[in-house]
């Protein structure tokens, strides 16, 4: 079983390799910091970017709408990196997406997705604001310092969990699960971003994702 | 040469029959036997390189042969440049500016002499676009900025000669590449231009001459006739006792130091990292706080106001002793060195044998470096020094092949300046040494990463840097374009730092991220000569106050000259020696103790013999591999052995490695010594399995980032606030892993896995250490615990690390360790 599953109390949510939370109670599949037109926005300043990475981050997106059956993709922030960088390649390739992935899709706002004031109709985006809230879930981009009374999942930091033993280390992008602050915060969904290092702690639990699979919890209650 | 004064025979000059030796006849100067042929060779119409081991007459050599034709030419009087002086060195364009002037100004010639660089003001760079000076002193940078104009070939087409200093420091950079690409462009606007080199000690001068003067020409080497001895002291501890086995940055003999240096006496300190310089001048100034300003610091990561301070408080007399590194190496000799310091070991022959040719300036004095060992194992490397300079064995240097991110650069560089058409510049670029083998494929996806981004397929109209034009000439795109690559031509030398200054003050100089991302505030630390403490970070600056004391030393990545092999053979002879019991130079005696202690633990190898050692410890499984090859071979052999161990049994292990050696660290019980074969050594899949190793570790990431910035793909600098870049200061790291995972054809990856090979690895010296290790006999020891020539490598692990284990097994293997 490659994911892994938590309960939010009470509330069931899996934990996929596709670096995606699913609600399962609302089926709802719930990614952040997708970064599309990250790369043309190197470009446009003059600098070389790899092709493909798009491509990829929303062949992914699809994969694993499909196979969590998922009624509802829920975006927490950042689904665009910058205006510059949603050249005509970027509006063709996404609406593309659309044709094949038809779920209503809700963006709760990113600091990122301040700079695209006008997503292309084509891409039938949800704009839900700065915070939102779905089956006794809330959704915020960057992550409250306490939730209060129920969960927030958030995005931002683009989590890595990084530890090292004696000759061996690993970094890998992780969930981070926090019982004390009620806050999960999600990978980043890009591949292309660096993000905030997270060492196993008490209070906080981590799921890793390597080769294809999510482990965890590392860390955790003390 | 002494300054006599003269009265100046002026008519003979304005008759335009001014020769350089009649100048020097007038001065009461006796040309040397190398100026005469130098100025003949030029007459002649002759191209090729003038080697000066110590660095006296050469720029006269070079220079008044060229003036000469100048005088007496056509052109006499007429504006615009006629002969091109590159240094490699912006600070001593000023003293270069003024050799080349005095026999213009004492003969009245009609030349005009100025310089460009990037010191040059506002007023005369507007002057020098009307009109090149006749004789212009400039740098790589600063010539390759004049390339890239829309006049380029007007200004550029009246050259003459160019004369470049340095060249055996600059052929073996990115920076030589850049002067070879621009003397192709100029030799094509120019033909008849003569190029001139100057040169200290190398063993290959015929081939640097070669790739000096471009290929299929013919290339002269003039031999400079002076002579003179050598001596390599030592400053020795009085017994090895308390003396360190392993560590660089060993202050055991800073008092003797102290004491041996002179104020009153102008001193050069050399030490071989940034971090042991600031370390000595740090503990200098403790130790003698009487000297004051005396006692300087100087190396490359210091402000450049900083360093010009020194520079001339050195010539003028206000500063006596500099604690310097290689920063210090090159520059005209006008300054009034006697002696000469070498803190640790040289690490080669013809690097000694430079530094102390600086020494002595008084007539008659002679050339002498006193070494300074940190460490025991440093006695022998000093001892047998004294030895190959006795031989005079010394290195060769070579060039980059193909170094596309140069390529890239100088095609942004000539569509800036006046433009190009594809096939006449792949010729023009094939007749560089660097560039010889250059395949049409390379230089077209060179062109198209300048047009488009690289992707062939795929079009991206809003990313221009060139812009294809009416009949396929190429051009620039947009003048953002232009304004980003002429500030960021200069980046090939930069180093990807913070900068460092006092709050509400001067900058004091930069430091590598990493340290700064390590230290909270209060943090103190030695830094450009003062104590500082850490304040914050803000606004892409580290901010520090004054502080007491402190303890740590800023550690800097840069690279290390690695053991040459003309020093490694002779410790191999020094060893040798001590193994049948012959201990013959005072610092071999002095060392006699801890080789005998390896001789008892394990034993000392015979040349051509290797000594492979398994010991156990107490931490856990050691391998160590003694080839004697340089630390550089030595980063490549470790990855390689640690990859092939790893492929037998997944593991995950620690590799380290020094001059002498390479060690892999396993967990307990890991049997090495089952797994253990020659075939470890095989050369058949060496570059493939190179490759994966390499991208297995950090070391194709690192040189990556230097390709990146030289190509284009990350910019230092941009017009405006920096601010504006941030949303794409993607460390060059990031675009690394993006290309390796989603466009691993791109050839810059290629090219920083080539470069790991042959610059890092020094590739044909990889080779030919597999080879020896393969064929030659191994000799077999398992010491009960780590030996002295071991234990260095068990201090200095850096922390590469090489991993045949999933991510999953490893995270399992940690977490299974670890309290929970």
């Amino acid at each position: 079983m490659p994911s892994a599953t938590v309960s939010l109390d009470g509330i069931d949510a899996e934990l996929m390799p596709e670096r995606a939370l699913f609600l399962c109670a609302d089926r709802a599949l719930v990614v952040a910091d997708l970064h599309i037109g990250k790369s043309e926005s190197y470009r446009r300043f003059g600098v070389p970017s790899a092709d493909g990475i798009d491509e990829e981050t929303l062949e992914r997106l699809g994969r694993a709408a499909m196979r969590a059956g998922a009624k509802v993709i829920v975006v927490v922030g950042d689904l665009t990196h910058h205006a510059d960088g949603i050249g005509e390649a970027e509006m063709e390739r996404f609406a593309r997406f659309r044709e094949r992935i038809m779920l209503p899709i809700r963006l709760v706002e990113g600091n990122h997705d301040r700079g695209a004031r006008t997503l292309p109709a084509e891409w039938m985006i949800d704009r839900v604001g700065a915070r939102f809230a779905l089956g006794g879930v809330r959704f915020e981009h960057e992550p409250p310092e306490s939730s209060g009374v129920g969960w927030t999942v958030s995005g931002h930091l683009h989590p890595m969990l990084s530890v090292a033993r004696g000759v061996r280390s690993v970094e890998a992008p992780a969930f981070v699960v926090d019982r004390a602050r009620r806050t999960v915060v999600l990978p980043a969904f890009s591949k292309f971003t660096r993000g905030v290092r997270f060492a196993p702690q008490t209070g906080c639990e981590l799921f890793a994702i390597a080769e294809g699979a999510v482990l965890g919890p590392i860390g955790g209650a003390a | 040469m002494g300054r006599v004064p003269v009265s100046v025979d002026i008519s003979r000059a304005r008759a335009g029959g001014w020769s350089a030796e009649a100048w020097f006849a007038a001065r009461g100067w006796t040309a040397h036997a190398f100026q005469r042929e130098a100025w003949e060779r030029f007459r002649a119409g002759e191209s090729g390189l003038i080697h000066v081991p110590t660095g006296s007459g050469k720029t006269y050599a070079a220079y008044l042969g060229a003036l000469e034709e100048v005088v007496a030419g056509a052109a006499a009087g007429t504006r615009g440049a006629r002969v091109i002086y590159v240094s490699p060195l912006r600070a001593v364009a000023r003293d270069i500016e003024l050799a080349l002037r005095a026999p213009v100004e004492e003969c009245g010639l009609p030349v005009t002499v100025g310089s460009r660089t990037g010191d040059t003001g506002a007023r005369e760079r507007a002057r020098q676009r009307e009109a090149l000076p006749n004789v212009l002193v400039t740098t790589p940078e600063s010539l390759t900025l004049l390339l890239a104009s829309d006049r380029a070939d007007e200004a550029l087409g009246g050259v003459r000669a160019v004369i470049v200093d340095e060249w055996h420091e600059l052929m073996s950079s990115k920076r030589g590449v850049q002067v070879e690409l621009a003397l192709a462009r100029m030799r094509a606007v120019a033909p008849g231009m003569r190029t001139w080199g100057l040169s200290a000690t190398l063993a290959n001068l015929d081939e640097a001459a070669r790739a000096l003067v471009g290929v299929g020409r013919a290339a002269a080497v003039v031999h400079a006739d002076l002579p003179r001895e050598i001596e390599v002291r030592s400053l020795l501890p009085d017994s090895v006792e308390r003396f360190p086995w392993a560590g660089h940055l060993g202050l055991t003999m800073l008092k003797p130091l102290a004491a041996w240096l002179d104020a009153a006496v102008p001193t050069l300190v050399f030490t071989n990292t940034r971090s042991q310089a600031e370390r000595w001048h740090a503990a200098l100034r403790w130790e003698r706080p009487e000297w004051g300003d005396l006692l300087a610091i100087h190396h490359g990561s210091l402000e450049r106001e900083e360093r010009e301070r020194v520079e001339a408080g050195l010539k003028g007399g206000a500063i006596r002793i500099v604690v310097a590194t290689s920063s210090l190496d090159l520059g005209v000799d006008f300054s009034p060195v006697e002696r000469v310091v070498q803190i640790g070991s040289p690490k080669g022959i013809a690097r000694l044998i430079q530094r102390a040719g600086r020494s002595g300036h008084r007539p008659g004095a002679r050339c002498e470096v006193l070494c300074v060992p940190t460490h025991a194992l440093e006695l022998v490397e000093i001892a047998s020094a004294r030895d190959a300079v006795a031989r005079r064995e010394i290195e060769e240097r070579h060039g980059w092949r193909a170094p596309l991110d140069c390529l890239v650069q100088h095609i942004v560089t000539r569509a800036l300046g006046g433009g190009f058409a594809a096939d006449a510049l792949f010729d023009e670029v094939r007749t560089t040494a660097s560039f010889a083998t250059l395949a049409r494929e390379e230089f077209d996806w060179c062109v198209e990463l300048a047009l488009s981004g690289g992707r062939t397929l795929a079009s991206y109209p809003q990313y221009h840097r060139i812009a294809r034009g009416d009949g396929g000439r190429f051009s620039i795109a947009s003048r953002r374009a232009a304004q980003l690559h002429r500030l960021n031509i200069g980046t090939i030398s930069a180093d990807a730092s913070i900068s460092v200054a006092f709050v509400g003050g001067r900058r004091l100089g930069s430091i590598e991220e990493g340290f700064i991302a390590r230290l909270e505030e209060g943090d103190a630390f030695h830094f450009a000569g003062q104590v500082v403490e850490f304040v914050r970070v803000r606004d892409m600056t580290a901010w520090v106050r004054k502080a007491r004391r402190a303890d740590l030393v800023p550690r800097w990545n840069g690279a290390r000259f690695p053991l040459s092999t003309a020093l490694a053979a002779a410790v191999r002879r020094t060893l040798d020696e001590a193994r049948r019991g012959e201990f013959r130079e005072p610092e071999v005696r002095l060392a006699e103790p801890v080789l005998r202690e390896q001789m008892a633990l394990s034993a000392l190898p015979r040349p051509g013999e290797t000594l492979v050692e398994f010991c156990n410890s107490r931490e856990g499984a050691h391998l160590f591999v003694y080839p004697f090859a340089g630390r550089l071979v030595h980063e490549g052999l470790s990855v390689l052995l640690a990859l092939r161990l790893a492929r037998l049994r997944p593991a995950s292990l620690a590799v380290s490695m020094n001059d002498y050696g390479i060690e892999l660290f396993a967990e307990h019980g890991f049997p090495f010594e089952a797994l253990f074969s020659p075939a470890l050594f095989s050369s058949d899949t060496l570059l493939t399995d190179l490759v994966e190793a390499v991208n297995l570790g950090e070391l194709s990431r690192r040189q990556f980032r230097d390709i990146a910035r030289v190509a284009g793909l990350v910019f230092q600098k941009y017009p405006g606030a920096e601010r504006s870049g941030r949303q794409v200061q993607a460390g060059a790291g990031l675009i690394f892993d993006v290309l390796r995972e989603f466009d691993p054809g791109n050839l810059l990856l290629r090219q920083s896995e080539r470069e790991v090979y042959e610059r890092q690895f020094e590739g044909g010296r990889l080779a030919a250490t597999l080879d020896a290790l393969a064929r030659g006999p191994l000799l077999v020891t398992r010491p009960v615990r780590p030996t002295p020539l071991g234990l260095p490598l068990v201090a200095d692990r850096l922390g590469t690390t090489l991993s045949t284990e999933g991510v999953l097994a490893r995270l399992e293997a940690i977490l299974a360790g670890s309290v929970r």
